[in-house]
């Protein structure tokens, strides 16, 4: 299941964002940066629709698997 | 002002992650590449969504993003006149009318079906021109990342070149096009996410819009007021000749016969979806001016406001409108956003890159080495060779990178042999699709004699100091570099259109038979499978171009 989902570009574009989401937000927060922590909360709602659409995909039936890198 | 280079660890742990996804897409696609077609081509297996978001990534190299915010700083939201008048009814053009004939005639590059439409010699001359300028293009870029980096980053012009063309290199030789296009995709988010807060934090700095708006002079506010005559703006053109020099001959060449960029559309997965690639690319792209020129606006809103944000100057004391957008960046993030907009960068220069080496690769693979080495060769000689031209490709690029540093206007006279080559190309490939009677030799010596046309033009009138090679005394003086290149760029189309015409009429054409699928007049019209009438090309390009025309109304 994860190496399909890995597969899927929207997954590995979300994770990304999701990673460097977390890392701004956490600065935001404990070094009191506003700018990042609002830049978190945007790149971390992008993340999550990215990935979102990616795991419905996967389960969804297959027309919408044609959007995964295989 | 200077900047001076104080990233902290969590930026360069944000750059860090960014390699390691870029290697890891490479490192997924490349277990679906079998062929020499899967890597040169992508086999026509990629989405709709990807190739559409590749089209416009190719297209988004650093020159494109740094230059739009230079060139909004210097002639304000006139700059958007690239994306709203130079890009969207091109890409129209290319999806209605000439897709079908790129991609039906199962031509692999634009020179291959130049030879289909025309002869030998004619793909010749497009794909060795064509071949010089990617590579050249490509070491442009190189060179430029690793003078940003050395400023902005402290690094070493030869670390910068080395790490990141070794990066590019290792992705493309890994999963070849399918790899460079899923990490132009990548690189598209990467580039808008990381850039866009600095419109965002800047409005907000200066006031809100209205702040913003009262702190620029009013002609960086128009798009087409100022346009009466070439005096009164700061871009040196007029109307007539920005509609026709960038409007029609410049964008029309590059948009509609660039293979970098139709190269993008030709890895569809069936004809519906590679002629609603340009098409579904052209929505974001007409947005892309808020992303990209705002920036330039604003750093000069600010400069205006109350002197606490300056430019950087060049030595010899000008304004250097290159930085403009790295000096917002140093201005405004802070460490962890300083790197994503740092990335940003990084990721555009790497797609630009990417774009150019997977264009050479194929146009060398298929339309050098296959048509005059070794035809007829395994498939599996073609996907080493594929390989093989990709480090070759990245090694030259290196080479153009240093050749660039050695020679201060090597830039100049790229961009110059670019203007020269793709403008009269427009004019071959649209009387060779849309006449039947257009002949090779009429194509060939349309396309030398044009490029000569312009290079005559340019050596014999001047601008800003340059031009004005051939002659002691110029005939013409233009008011701008810019009224320059579009003046260049409409003799060079007109020459090539009038030549081809007189040598086609006197030359044999070739019969109707063999120019099915390739010609217009001699084609059968496609037949429309999409049911739902909003989904199909023709409404969609007509909403495209009402919302472009009232991005110009509303810049008026």
């Amino acid at each position: 299941m994860w190496m399909q989902l890995f597969s899927d570009l929207r997954f590995m574009i979300g994770l990304y964002f999701g990673i460097i989401s977390i890392i701004l937000t956490g600065i935001g927060i404990f070094q009191n940066i506003p700018v990042n922590l609002m830049a978190g909360a945007y790149l971390g709602v992008f993340s999550a629709s990215m990935i979102g659409l990616a795991v419905w995909a996967f389960l969804a039936p297959k027309p919408c698997k044609d959007e995964t890198i295989s | 002002v200077q900047l001076v280079p104080h990233l902290s660890p969590v930026d360069y742990i944000i750059i860090g992650i960014y390699f390691a996804f870029v290697l890891g897409i490479g490192f997924f696609v490349k277990s679906k590449i079998q062929n020499s077609n899967d890597f040169l081509t992508g086999n026509r297996t990629v989405p709709l969504w990807i190739t559409s978001l590749a089209f416009i990534s190719a297209n988004l190299g650093a020159q494109e993003v740094m230059g739009m915010a230079a060139s909004g700083a210097k002639y304000g939201i006139m700059t958007a006149h690239f994306y709203w008048l130079g890009a969207v009814p091109a890409m129209i053009f290319l999806s209605l009318f000439m897709m079908p004939f790129y991609y039906g005639s199962r031509a692999r590059s634009v020179p291959e079906y130049l030879r289909l439409r025309f002869d030998e010699k004619t793909r010749a001359f497009n794909a060795v021109s064509f071949l010089v300028m990617t590579l050249f293009s490509s070491g442009i870029s190189l060179y430029a990342l690793a003078i940003l980096f050395e400023t902005l980053l402290g690094w070493s012009f030869q670390t910068s070149v080395l790490l990141s063309s070794g990066i590019v290199m290792a992705y493309i030789f890994l999963g070849g096009l399918t790899s460079a296009i899923y990490n132009e995709v990548f690189q598209f988010f990467l580039i808008v996410l990381g850039i866009s807060p600095i419109v965002f934090i800047g409005i907000a700095h200066l006031g809100g819009w209205a702040g913003f708006m009262s702190h620029l002079p009013p002609v960086m506010k128009h798009t087409w007021k100022y346009l009466g005559s070439a005096e009164s703006n700061p871009m040196g053109v007029n109307w007539a000749s920005l509609t026709m020099g960038l409007g029609f001959v410049l964008s029309f060449g590059y948009w509609c016969t660039d293979f970098l960029i139709i190269q993008r559309a030709m890895v569809a997965r069936n004809m519906a979806s590679a002629q609603k690639t340009p098409l579904l690319a052209a929505i974001p792209k007409m947005f892309f001016p808020f992303i990209v020129v705002l920036p330039g606006l604003i750093a000069v809103a600010l400069v205006n406001m109350d002197g606490s944000f300056q430019l950087p100057l060049r030595p010899d004391q000008k304004i250097d409108y290159n930085m403009t957008l790295p000096t917002l960046l140093y201005h405004f993030f802070p460490s962890g956003l300083l790197g994503l907009g740092l990335t940003a960068l990084l990721a555009s220069f790497m797609s630009g890159m990417a774009g150019n080496v997977t264009a050479f690769n194929s146009v060398w693979t298929y339309d050098i080495y296959e048509a005059y080495f070794y035809k007829n060769a395994p498939d599996a000689h073609y996907l080493k060779v594929g390989r093989i031209t990709t480090v070759v490709g990245i090694l030259l690029s290196i080479g153009a990178a240093f050749l660039t540093r050695s020679f201060d206007n090597l830039n100049d006279l790229l961009q110059l042999i670019c203007g020269f080559v793709n403008a009269p190309l427009f004019a071959t490939f649209f009387l060779g699709m849309f006449w039947k009677r257009t002949t090779g030799h009429g194509a060939f010596w349309g396309l030398v004699t044009g490029t000569l046309g312009a290079a005559l033009v340019h050596g014999a009138s001047t601008a800003e100091g340059k031009g004005g090679w051939l002659l002691p005394h110029p005939w013409y003086e233009f008011h701008s570099g810019m009224g320059q290149a579009l003046g260049t760029a409409i003799v060079a189309w007109s020459v090539c259109f009038i030549v081809t015409v007189l040598v086609s009429l006197v030359t044999r054409a070739k019969p109707d038979t063999e120019l099915k699928g390739l010609v217009y007049s001699v084609t059968e019209r496609l037949v429309e499978k999409e049911k739902r009438w909003y989904f199909r090309p023709v409404p969609i390009a007509i909403a495209i171009a009402g919302v472009a025309l009232w991005l110009n109304l509303l810049w008026f």
